[in-house]
């Protein structure tokens, strides 16, 4: 995936309509629920613009497991919101028959006690495949070749997603001083006149 | 023939050294293991295929299962000698290695011929080592021409004097086995099923079918061609010439260049194909692990490009734990911001924004990559909450003092009139016009062409509208 300008173009409009759909600026909220809200209209909007894949139908029914949220993405992703769901819930957590597990992990078991070698790194490298699974949205349900697969992909879009938020608060602090000198302007011109 | 010339001399030859070396070989196995890394493991596969795809044919199988790697670490032998001359002080003595190697017997005139130009080998003052090294590539060459009952009388005569060295090889297998085994990172099976046996199931005559299945998977799998025995006749090829200085190789090179003309080319399958490597189980399981390791380290390079900090980490354990922290950084981050904009947002109109899309977009969009890359990786190089807030604050604060100052510039060049009249405008209009200048000076800056005349078409527009009504205005007021 590379992070093209169409992307970003996506993103942002979608973080836009976020923000408006939320009434992010105009309702009263406190500080928590706003940030919360706008957030969630980041998440969204980086879901949105990547497209269908395995991390943004996990992120997306994540975001949907709280009631609350469920409305604000029904009114942003429209008729999406089912399609782009669907698919995840069902393979979120692979149902695996039992009698099937134990005779793979029987096997396993008798390779791995003739090499006892790799088993301290494999371990760890376990431990760190279960953390990295935690921390990439629907990422339970994914084996190891797929998971590096959507970690690439969630570390460039999450990337991109920072260093929008970050030039839009850019923006928007920017033009607030602009508009803070501006407003200091007319005063002095009008002292300036009076005098 | 070729033969019959070339096979006296090496004969004699190596009579002469026989004597000299087999008493170095024991601590061959030793010095092998000690010195074999990862780079030379691959070199030795290499080398092992090479000895595969000359030597066509396999004795028996018994042979081979006894050996249990012989050919092997005959051929690792070959190359380690090959390569690593410089550092071999003594060629161990050992029964059981003469016995092993004498397994090999017959001699073949056309390997021998590689071997011809062999004999002069690197000056590093190890000849003994050399004789030894390309007798026992000759004896592994002829594991491939058993069948060809080719027998030199000169065979049996090295049957004598490897009898000493025996026992060295079983150390040198494992010395050998165990780097590889150490580079794949795999269980060991019984290098029966080595990659012998599948170079020399297919015969001699169907020898460009079979190279040009290698041709055909090859294409099919993208890999490192380190890790590739299929193509390994090219890369061992310009190796070897390396090593053996610029010495005719003789017949063996000529009908190497044979075969690589010959191979045909066919039309690729559907679904990929994969060899076993040598030594390594050719069974469906292990393959397709192996497929699945490559498939994950190929990922892993993947990333460890994309995280900042990773190119001198290796493994894999290292690697996703660096992949971990990022990832967890990026996502503070995204907290820590939304946070930030929480702070800012109630002050501005996110609805006449909204209407700016295009114009948002070209700003923010622009000069994203150079500004804000700087402070996220200052970011990421500290994963604490703490000092990450501070450096985003201060980028920020930053970035926030130049477009001001840029601002700033822009209200003294004469445009203060109409700002400040403009400042008298209430709603809607002050505010898209506000941004609409802003966004014409940022647009100077932004190197987009064609949207970028779009937006100052859009931009100059608004700046006429604001134009023309303050100059009303001005004249009300006065």
């Amino acid at each position: 995936m590379q992070v093209t300008e169409a992307f970003k173009h996506a993103f942002l409009k979608q973080m836009l309509l976020g923000f408006q759909a939320s009434a992010v600026s105009t309702k009263s909220m406190g500080f928590q629920e706003r940030k919360n809200a706008i957030k969630l209209s980041a998440d969204v909007a980086m879901a949105v613009a990547r497209g269908s894949r395995k991390w943004t139908r996990g992120l997306i029914a994540g975001l949907s497991e709280e009631r609350q949220n469920r409305s604000f993405l029904r009114l942003i992703l429209g008729e999406q919101y089912e399609s782009l769901l669907k698919p995840c819930h069902s393979s979120w957590k692979i149902p695996r028959c039992k009698k099937i597990v134990r005779r793979s992990l029987r096997v396993c078991w008798r390779k791995q006690k003739k090499n006892q070698s790799g088993v301290l790194a494999r371990t760890l490298v376990e431990k760190r495949t279960q953390e990295l699974k935690r921390l990439v949205p629907g990422g339970e349900s994914m084996d190891g070749s797929s998971l590096l697969d959507e970690t690439l992909d969630y570390v460039l879009s999450l990337r991109a997603q920072v260093d929008l938020m970050q030039s839009l608060l850019t923006t928007f602090e920017a033009s607030k001083l602009r508009s803070h000198s501006k407003r200091r302007l007319p005063e002095r011109k009008a002292s300036y006149v009076s005098k | 023939m070729n033969s019959g010339s070339s096979d006296r001399s090496p004969k004699c030859f190596l009579n002469q050294n026989w004597d000299r070396s087999v008493d170095h070989i024991g601590q061959f196995g030793s010095a092998l293991g000690s010195f074999v890394s990862p780079q030379s493991s691959f070199e030795l596969e290499r080398g092992l295929q090479r000895i595969g795809h000359l030597g066509k044919e396999i004795p028996p199988q018994s042979h081979f299962m006894d050996s249990s790697g012989n050919s092997q670490a005959l051929g690792g032998l070959v190359i380690a000698g090959n390569l690593a001359l410089a550092h071999l002080d003594q060629l161990p003595a050992d029964p059981g290695f003469a016995e092993r190697a004498a397994r090999f017997s017959s001699f073949d005139g056309q390997s021998y011929g590689w071997f011809s130009g062999h004999f002069e080998l690197p000056g590093s003052g190890k000849p003994s080592t050399a004789a030894i090294i390309q007798s026992l590539t000759a004896s592994g060459l002829q594991t491939g021409h058993s069948e060809s009952n080719r027998q030199i009388p000169v065979s049996n005569g090295l049957q004598l004097k490897m009898n000493s060295a025996g026992p060295a090889i079983s150390r040198e297998e494992t010395s050998l086995s165990d780097p590889t085994s150490a580079s794949n990172g795999k269980k060991r099976k019984a290098p029966s099923k080595s990659k012998e046996k599948d170079a020399a199931s297919p015969k001699p005559s169907t020898d460009p079918p079979k190279v040009a299945d290698e041709e055909d998977s090859d294409t099919k799998r993208r890999r490192s061609s380190e890790k590739i025995h299929e193509i390994g006749i090219d890369n061992v090829k310009p190796k070897l010439e390396q090593n053996d200085g610029a010495r005719s190789n003789g017949n063996d090179e000529q009908k190497q260049r044979k075969e690589r003309n010959d191979r045909p080319s066919e039309p690729p399958k559907d679904y990929i194909h994969v060899r076993a490597r040598r030594g390594q189980a050719t069974d469906s399981h292990s393959l397709a692990e192996r497929v699945r390791r490559e498939k994950i380290s190929q990922r892993m390079k993947l990333l460890q490009d994309l995280v900042p900090g990773c190119s001198k980490v290796t493994g894999k354990a290292v690697m996703l734990d660096e992949i971990i922290n990022y990832v967890q950084s990026l996502q503070r981050q995204v907290e820590f911001l939304s946070m930030k904009l929480a702070t800012v947002n109630p002050q501005l109109d996110f609805d006449n924004l909204a209407n700016l899309r295009a114009e948002d977009m070209i700003q923010i969009c622009g000069p994203v990559p150079n500004s804000a890359y700087s402070p996220e990786m200052s970011m990421v190089s500290s994963y604490a909450d703490v000092p990450q807030h501070k450096d985003i604050l201060r980028c920020i604060a930053t970035n926030g003092m130049d477009f001001h100052c840029s601002m700033n510039m822009l209200d003294s060049t004469g445009h203060q009139d109409l700002n400040a009249h403009q400042a008298c405008l209430g709603g809607f209009g002050d505010t898209s016009s506000q941004l609409g200048f802003f966004w014409e000076d940022g647009l100077q800056n932004i190197v987009q062409m064609g949207i970028g005349q779009d937006q100052e078409i859009v931009a100059s527009s608004h700046n006429f509208h604001g134009g023309t009504s303050p100059a009303a205005q001005m004249k009300i007021e006065l």
